[in-house]
């Protein structure tokens, strides 16, 4: 397990920074496609959408909005770290960038999903 | 001298050996000492000995690294894992056969292609792409590299290093034919996901992702 970590948060931390954001693209696929299977409940009148919105409105689908958070969070600032690298950023840093993208991405995410978590989930 | 477990992934299976090091020993001295004390049939290769030749790359420790500049006090473990380079057929044992490697390297015209007495001009030094001059073409940012373990058609990155340097040389007239092979959608430089392996297990520290995003970059701007 030392050997993992020490690969993987080591020399292929780049490869971890791109599975992270090849992950986080997938779920974000499921959920688009959540998203416009949703909207399209309006064609079916109000009652079916009023109903998928009953649905999302559980507490398993507003932790799933506060995980969701997270994933956008992550595949943002780890595509600007690409980016940044794309467009010629210093390549010595790529680890930095990659650490500091995720650090970053832990404080916004706390300061979202805290007040989430309790106007939407304890508060049901 | 300490203690270590090596384990070896052999043609046959993974093998275990327990060999005493001195503290400046390398992972090929380990590999001699298990063929001279256990193991007289162990396939390895190696040539040089001081990080010259690229001969002696092998996987340690799950990284690919040269054998022969590896200390295995170094690796922070009593157990250290060796095994053939991945992404290459393996020969036997440790030995691999480096031909796809060079099927890739022939695909980018590696030779300068020059035009007449320009060939013989002299070049002036570049301190960015002099330093990238230094590939010992081992395989190991082939053998590290993401893309190359799920695509076989990719170039990888001592190839598309090799073509970059050529394209640079003011000297060479064939860089619009290596242009258009690094352009392809498949096998060039577009497939590359930036992931810095090739880059981070270079014993010659070049930095072949920075080399890539440069091709891209140019290529978009032409």
């Amino acid at each position: 397990m030392k050997d993992v970590i020490r690969k993987y948060g080591g020399p292929f931390s780049g490869m971890v920074a791109q599975l992270v954001q090849r992950i986080t693209g997938l779920l974000l696929l499921v959920y688009l496609f959540l998203h416009v299977r949703t909207v399209y409940a309006l064609r079916e009148g109000p009652e079916a959408f009023d109903r998928a919105v009953a649905t999302f409105s559980s507490p398993l689908f507003k932790l799933l909005e506060i995980a969701l958070l997270g994933v956008v969070i992550l595949h943002a600032l780890n595509g600007l770290r690409i980016t940044l690298i794309d467009l010629g950023a210093k390549h010595a840093s790529q680890r930095r960038l990659f650490v500091w993208s995720l650090g970053a991405g832990a404080l916004i995410f706390l300061a979202g999903a805290i007040p989430l978590f309790f106007s939407s989930v304890l508060r049901r | 001298m300490s203690d270590y477990q090596i384990r070896i992934r052999r043609s046959q299976g993974t093998r275990i050996y327990k060999v005493a090091l001195g503290e400046r020993m390398s992972a090929l001295d380990a590999l001699f000492r298990i063929q001279a004390e256990h193991e007289s049939a162990l396939a390895f290769r190696c040539a040089c000995r001081v990080g010259m030749c690229g001969t002696c790359a092998m996987s340690i420790n799950g990284v690919p690294r040269l054998a022969c500049k590896t200390r295995v006090s170094a690796l922070d473990s009593r157990v250290v894992a060796i095994a053939p380079l991945a992404n290459f057929p393996v020969i036997q044992d440790l030995v691999v056969s480096l031909e796809p490697f060079f099927e890739q390297w022939r695909r980018i015209k590696p030779a300068l292609r020059g035009s007449g007495s320009d060939t013989l001009a002299i070049v002036p030094p570049d301190p960015v792409i002099s330093r990238k001059r230094d590939c010992i073409t081992c395989g190991i940012c082939y053998a590290a590299c993401g893309v190359k373990a799920s695509h076989a058609d990719f170039l990888g990155p001592a190839a598309i290093n090799r073509a970059f340097l050529r394209i640079h040389d003011p000297r060479d007239a064939a860089h619009r034919d290596r242009l258009k092979i690094l352009n392809d959608e498949w096998s060039g430089v577009w497939r590359c996901h930036t992931q810095f392996n090739c880059t981070a297990v270079c014993p010659k520290k070049i930095d072949l992702t920075e080399t890539i995003g440069r091709l891209k970059r140019t290529m978009l701007a032409s």
